[in-house]
């Protein structure tokens, strides 16, 4: 009883922390306050003291005592701002505020208590605010609610950027920047992340990016871990960035907000010039705007607490469509620009053919959580969220799921926009149940988690209708038109007027004896020389899950010092079950000459010689099933240093639609070991140093196209028996009697090819994908709350699965380049050296002012010739079977810089935010500079098609220039009562309008060569051996592609209650 | 989705969760890599024709086309229906077609120079110029080996095709040939999956009204490699190197035989073509 009346002062200083700290918090999480109590006068450790801790984001108070050796340990703890107090007979009652946890970290709070008999001095006991986690080498970065309200991450043109997902904030870290699907992580590729949400894995089952964009407003923190983890996080080769999402607390507490970009207010912007055509259209974002809320309280104090919240955001794009016609001089030569050596075509527009289209997409978000606290000891929580998004209707084109574009930038939609168009969905639900149990006086922890993550991901025809159906535009074949030739081999491209109907067609008539520059003869003045019509080509459906169970119990134990041992099981399943097809069961394509149309894509099989079974939809499910394992132990060696050591195991076996083993990759044992040595021995220091071994977790993307194999077949018809239909359609007769015969005499089949794979064969000796890691670094608080530090990355890859093949592309097989069957290739290799100095100050201070401060300078090398789970040169996502070793002819000048390889990072931010009386003033801002990257000399293969082959070796080319950009926010509210705000926000991003260079045109030669072998481009030749001949050199290679993202701005409108 | 789904989900997570857990309990058992299914690669194979028996003279060396498949899957749909598109593939059996160029060429002749404005059809309807038969196991067996023992027969019997603007010139004399094939077996592993085969063959053949027959030993590698290069005097002759190519040693996209290889295939003077002398063990 005596106990809680000298508590009581307690609450004062809890509220007090209220009014400034975070408004929105959380209740389970796995943060862990420690450290030894001893006596000030002797300096001898105290057993039994009462330990209290307390926080406005835990559901009441956690109460431990010392052990015998003073050592007192509170874990399961959320992130925020703590209060400990300590208690014992004879001492002084002690506490000390402001101690803030982030997710995940491990701080270590020691005191010395005053016996009530000291009289003789004022021994102030200066409680000091550690901050540095001295329990693990793990880098990377907290980034708070605090962080994220106030210093402009989130830029308006990224996925997800409408909701303001998530993932753009990881690249604040040191060593994480924006690649094309994500966040690379320390030389790494997105889908190599492990993306984790409330314990949940939320990874694309698919292709490994993220799978759940989840609004920041609903976030409570995230944590980017670039490295140096131990064995509990499992099945990534890249980073982890885990999000804890805000919970009730013990207050009604809640948020209305609303934010919105104006598309009309983007900065100008420098524009790279391009080839005319005949059709042409021109892409602007028109607006993107968001309005949600978020609420949040207790049902029972201190006990059960909820929490929820929703968003809905539009993003709509204009695309002006035009028609255009060549510009001939007055003796019929078609005319053209002569910039540097480089021609431009000159058109001039047609009257009164404008079109204006728009790409719609509709972004929904929701959040609900309860917290449970059953008694100090016992926690249960359970999260629903979900990210649904739909885009493009009948009218309007789609926006890209993966990468966040408009369609029309993705795809190639030079044709009939009506029917060619597509509707998206991208959505995700998730579950995530956790319970969270303490026994013996938390010596013993057990945990246990349940999760379930739901995708459906699909590409649909604009008119709603299904994959396989037999009407609506599911049905209606996407014909390529391109005849280019006549009989006689002269110039005869489709005028547009063969497909669409323009005001006046006289204007596309060709004058007599017309000529293009070379001299050859002009048919028409607006040709199509390609032009998709007809239906919307490939659509499909695809619904993934993905069940995940673990189980981990902790051990607090004595012995040499204290260990923290932990040990856990986890179990996922991944299914993805895959529709598609190409609408009407095929894609024609239209020959050179005219005279016939072959089926171009078209998934189906042969059951016998010229027995065709086309499969509309062609339908997969592939299956993942996987086992973790992990043991560690974290060793405070006669508390002095921590010695931490782990052993994971994994197993991963892939089973694909024939219902057969497709790969087995069991026995993926990975050893995790660091050492940590705080000099301090406060927990204002360490000097730390790990190695670490990671595996990839394989993602289904390949089983659905490698086992039992992506079945395509195709045959060719006469153009006579194909006549045209609407919308640029055709109708071919499907008897053989219209079919050419495409095959030698000896071919059993005479009308039918089969393309796309068999099964493919995996080599036996398969080693699975995995990566190493060597870490070194130190930390230092140097005041209070302000730290700063330094460490040496070195990652490297130990094998790599890719697909291959030793024929030049006759038949495929899956292994590790460089070993087993595969071992007279090149060994795969991508080498990350990195030394990365920075410095952070949390955002913290009076009731006047608070202001944060954090920046990181990075130097790094990334070399080697495989970038990783997708190409960046050409952006394809296929982990594991993208193209890169095909084929040997293909590997010479691969080894080099790759695309990621910049060597320096800036990266500086900051945020103050003064509150005089009533009202608010913000203000943030931040700064990044890259240096650039490394471009190539790139010539086409005969197979391959251009930019294949690699004629001097990577990275050679001229490095792109630096690029900088600096970010401002500006924020202007108002106090209305005590805990409710109102406040207007505006950010800009690029704010001085950089328009830096982002690329060059590394395509040196459209023309099929060999690779280089002595370094000297006068030696280049043709594939087949003649000398090359330099008027074939692309005469735009070396010239802009393209500048940086211009000046857009944000507004936003938050009231908080 | 279909209810039928759902329950084959829940099924296939039922089978998964305790395969799951049998991993757990068998770690050290090792898990190995999938085994190929039996299958031909694809496409025409050089084969040399080495004659056991008989009176012809017309087969010495020349192209081979195999084709391996899966037949409709009948509880996947109505295999009846030829324009049925959910049909799935039948995984648990395997089917072999072999078709001679000879008889090839026939139909080609056939397709030339039918006429059926004119009521001119040279084709053999009764007869497929193709043998169709099926593996007798879906995997290979100890030795890596595949096994057809029995195809049907091929067969394509046609009158003399005439040219049609001068009848004076024969384009093919009346004749009836049949080739059976027997007794095919492949090589099929990881690295050379289904790309070297031996058969045994029966053959016929009735030409403008001589008919003589022979069994063959069938020898045929895959892709076939021209290999013609020139002799001291300038002359094209047979060069037994451009059979054994690497991808270092050729140009780019060069079709080239597999390097195990090597000590089996030699260049035919006949067709210019890369063809085995003999066979790796077991065929």
């Amino acid at each position: 009883m005596q106990k809680r009346s000298r508590f009581a002062w307690l609450w004062f200083v809890a509220f007090g922390f209220l009014l400034l700290a975070p408004r929105v918090v959380v209740a389970a999480g796995n943060g862990v306050l420690t450290g030894t109590v001893t006596d000030a006068a002797s300096g001898k450790p105290l057993a039994d003291v009462t330990v209290v801790v307390v926080s406005p984001s835990l559901q009441g108070a956690q109460t431990v005592l010392t052990d015998g050796s003073g050592l007192y340990r509170v874990p399961n703890l959320p992130p925020g701002q703590y209060s400990v107090s300590l208690d014992l007979e004879g001492y002084k009652p002690y506490s000390r505020g402001g101690i803030g946890l982030a997710s995940d970290s491990t701080v270590r709070m020691n005191a010395q208590l005053l016996p009530v008999a000291l009289q003789a001095e004022e021994v102030v006991v200066v409680g000091e605010a550690p901050t540095v986690d001295v329990g693990s080498t793990a880098t990377g970065r907290h980034i708070d609610s605090d962080f994220t309200s106030h210093v402009p991450v989130i830029s308006p043109n990224a996925k997800g950027s409408a909701s303001r997902s998530f993932e753009s904030v990881a690249s604040v870290a040191p060593g994480a920047n924006a690649d094309q699907y994500g966040t690379s992580i320390n030389g790494t590729t997105s889908p190599e992340n492990q993306y984790v949400i409330d314990g949940v894995s939320v990874n694309d089952p698919a292709y490994g990016i993220l799978g759940t964009p989840l609004s920041i407003d609903f976030i409570e923190e995230v944590n980017v871990v670039s490295g140096g983890y131990m064995p509990e996080y499992g099945r990534s080769t890249g980073g982890v960035l885990d999000v804890v999402t805000k919970s009730g607390s013990n207050k009604f507490r809640g948020t209305v907000f609303t934010y919105f970009t104006p598309g009309a207010f983007e900065g100008p912007r420098e524009e790279v010039r391009q080839n005319g055509n005949t059709i042409s259209m021109d892409t602007k974002l028109v607006s993107m705007n968001d309005f949600g809320f978020d609420f949040g309280g207790p049902i029972v104090k201190d006990k059960l607490w909820f929490y929820t919240g929703f968003d809905v955001a539009f993003t709509r794009y204009k695309i002006s469509r035009q028609l255009n016609k060549i510009r001939v001089d007055a003796a019929g030569v078609q005319q053209q620009d002569d910039v540097e050596g480089v021609k431009y075509d000159l058109y001039d527009p047609l009257e009164g053919t404008q079109q204006d289209w728009y790409a719609t997409e509709r972004a929904f978000q929701y959040i609900g959580k309860l917290n449970w606290a059953i008694d100090p000891d016992h926690q249960i929580s359970l999260s629903v969220y979900g990210t649904p998004t739909f885009s493009g209707s009948d009218s309007d084109l789609g926006v890209d799921n993966q990468s966040g574009r408009p369609e029309n930038q993705v795809l190639d939609m030079v044709g009939n926009l009506e029917t060619i168009h597509h509707r998206f969905i991208g959505l995700s639900n998730n579950i995530a149940l956790a319970y969270k149990g303490a026994f013996d006086e938390k010596k013993w922890l057990f945990d246990a988690a349940f999760g379930w993550h739901y995708q459906q991901s699909a590409m649909l025809p604009a008119d709603g209708s299904r994959p396989g159906d037999k009407d609506g535009l599911a049905s209606m074949q996407r014909v390529l038109w391109r005849r280019a030739i006549d009989g006689a081999g002269d110039p005869n491209p489709h005028p547009i007027t063969d497909f669409e109907s323009v005001p006046n067609p006289a204007e596309c008539l060709a004058p007599a004896g017309a000529t293009d520059p070379t001299g050859a003869p002009l048919t028409t003045l607006c040709p199509a020389n390609t032009y998709q019509g007809g239906g919307p080509d490939y659509i499909d459906d695809a619904r993934l899950h993905r069940f995940q169970t673990k189980a981990t119990v902790t051990r607090l134990q004595e012995g040499a010092g204290h260990h923290v041992i932990k040990g856990g099981l986890d179990l996922e399943i991944m299914k993805y079950d895959h529709e598609k097809t190409y609408s009407g069961g095929r894609r024609y394509r239209e020959s050179l000459g005219g005279g016939s149309f072959s089926d171009n894509r078209g998934y189906g099989f042969l059951a016998g010689p010229d027995d065709e079974a086309y499969t509309d939809p062609q339908e997969a499910g592939s299956l993942s099933t996987g086992i973790g394992a992990f043991v560690q132990d974290s060793w405070a060696i006669m508390d002095l240093v921590t010695l931490n050591v782990g052993l994971r195991y994994d197993a991963q076996i892939l089973v694909g639609d024939d219902g057969k083993l497709g790969m087995a990759l069991p026995h993926e044992w990975s050893p995790r070991i660091g050492a940590i040595y705080d000099f301090t021995q406060k927990g204002h220091s360490k000097i730390y140093a790990s190695f670490a071994m990671y595996y990839e977790s394989m993602s289904l993307d390949m089983v659905d196209r490698s086992f039992p194999g992506e079945r395509q077949i195709l045959s060719v018809h006469a153009a006579g028996a194909c006549p045209r239909g609407p919308s640029g359609s055709i109708t071919c007769d499907l008897s053989d009697d219209s079919r050419f015969p495409i095959s030698s005499a000896a071919d059993p089949n005479q009308y039918w090819i089969v393309t796309g794979g068999d099964k493919v064969p995996v080599d036996p000796g398969l080693k699975p994908q995995s990566s190493s890691e060597f870490l070194i670094g130190g930390e230092y608080e140097v005041f209070p709350k302000g730290t700063v530090g330094l460490h040496y990355t070195r990652r490297w890859m130990n094998n790599v699965i890719e697909d291959m093949s030793r024929d030049e592309g006759q038949s495929y097989f899956i292994g590790n380049p460089g070993s087993g069957i595969a071992s007279d290739f090149p060994e795969a290799t991508r080498t990350y050296d990195a030394l990365s100095i920075y410095f952070e100050k949390k955002f913290d201070g009076d009731e006047l002012l608070h202001w944060l401060v954090s920046g990181s300078y990075t130097v790094s090398w990334l070399r080697g010739n495989w970038a990783g789970l997708f190409r960046p040169e050409t952006g394809q996502l296929d982990p594991n079977i993208n193209s890169d070793f095909d084929l040997v002819s293909l590997l010479p000048n691969r080894d080099g810089r790759l695309p990621g390889d910049s060597r320096h990072h800036i990266k500086v931010f900051g945020a103050t935010s003064i509150t005089p009386d009533m009202f608010i003033v913000d203000l943030g801002l931040g700064w990044r500079s890259t240096s650039g990257s490394p471009t190539n000399y790139l010539g086409a293969h005969d197979l391959y098609g251009d930019g294949e082959v690699f004629i001097l070796p990577r990275g050679t080319g001229e490095e792109t220039p630096w690029t900088h950009r600096i970010d401002g926010h500006l924020g202007f509210g108002m106090k209305l009562a005590p805990e409710k705000t109102m406040i207007l926000t505006m950010d800009v991003f690029n704010l001085f309008n950089f328009q830096g260079v982002t690329g060059y045109d590394e395509t040196y030669t459209y023309a099929s060569v060999l690779p280089v072998t002595d370094g000297n481009l006068d030696s280049l030749k043709h594939a087949d051996g003649t000398p090359f001949d330099p008027t074939e050199k692309n005469p735009n290679f070396g010239r802009v592609t393209g500048y940086q993202t211009p000046r857009q701005f944000r507004l936003g409108l938050k009231a908080t209650f | 989705m279909k209810k039928s789904k759902i329950l084959a989900t829940l099924v296939g997570l039922g089978t998964t969760a305790a395969l799951g857990s049998l991993l757990v309990l068998a770690p050290a058992a090792g898990c190995s890599q999938p085994q190929l299914d039996c299958r031909a690669a694809r496409g025409d194979f050089a084969v040399k024709f080495v004659q056991q028996s008989g009176t012809c003279t017309s087969l010495s060396s020349g192209f081979v086309g195999l084709q391996s498949s899966y037949p409709r899957d009948p509880s996947s749909c109505d295999v009846n229906d030829p324009n049925a598109t959910d049909c799935k593939q039948d995984y648990d059996k395997v089917q072999l077609a072999i078709q001679s160029e000879v008889l090839g060429y026939m139909l080609w002749n056939a397709n030339d120079y039918s006429d059926p404005s004119a009521g001119i059809d040279y084709h053999d309807n009764d007869h497929k110029p193709y043998g169709l038969g099926e593996f007798r196991d879906i995997q290979p067996d100890g030795d890596d080996l595949c096994y057809v023992p029995a195809l049907s027969s091929a067969r394509q019997d046609m009158i003399q095709i005439v040219d049609p603007a001068d009848p004076s010139i024969i384009i093919q004399p009346p004749q009836d040939i049949t080739t059976s094939f027997s007794n095919v077996k492949l090589l099929v592993t990881t690295a050379t999956p289904g790309t070297i085969f031996s058969a045994d063959l029966a053959y016929e053949e009735t030409i403008d009204g001589v008919s003589c027959s022979a069994t063959y030993k069938v020898m045929g590698v895959w892709p076939p490699v021209y290999c013609e290069g020139v002799d001291a005097a300038g002359d094209p002759a047979p060069d037994d190197s451009l059979c054994k190519l690497t991808p270092e040693t050729s140009a780019p996209g060069a079709v080239l035989l597999n390097k195990d290889y090597f000590d089996y295939v030699v260049c035919d003077p006949d067709i210019f073509y890369c063809v085995p002398s003999s066979l790796p063990p077991g065929l």
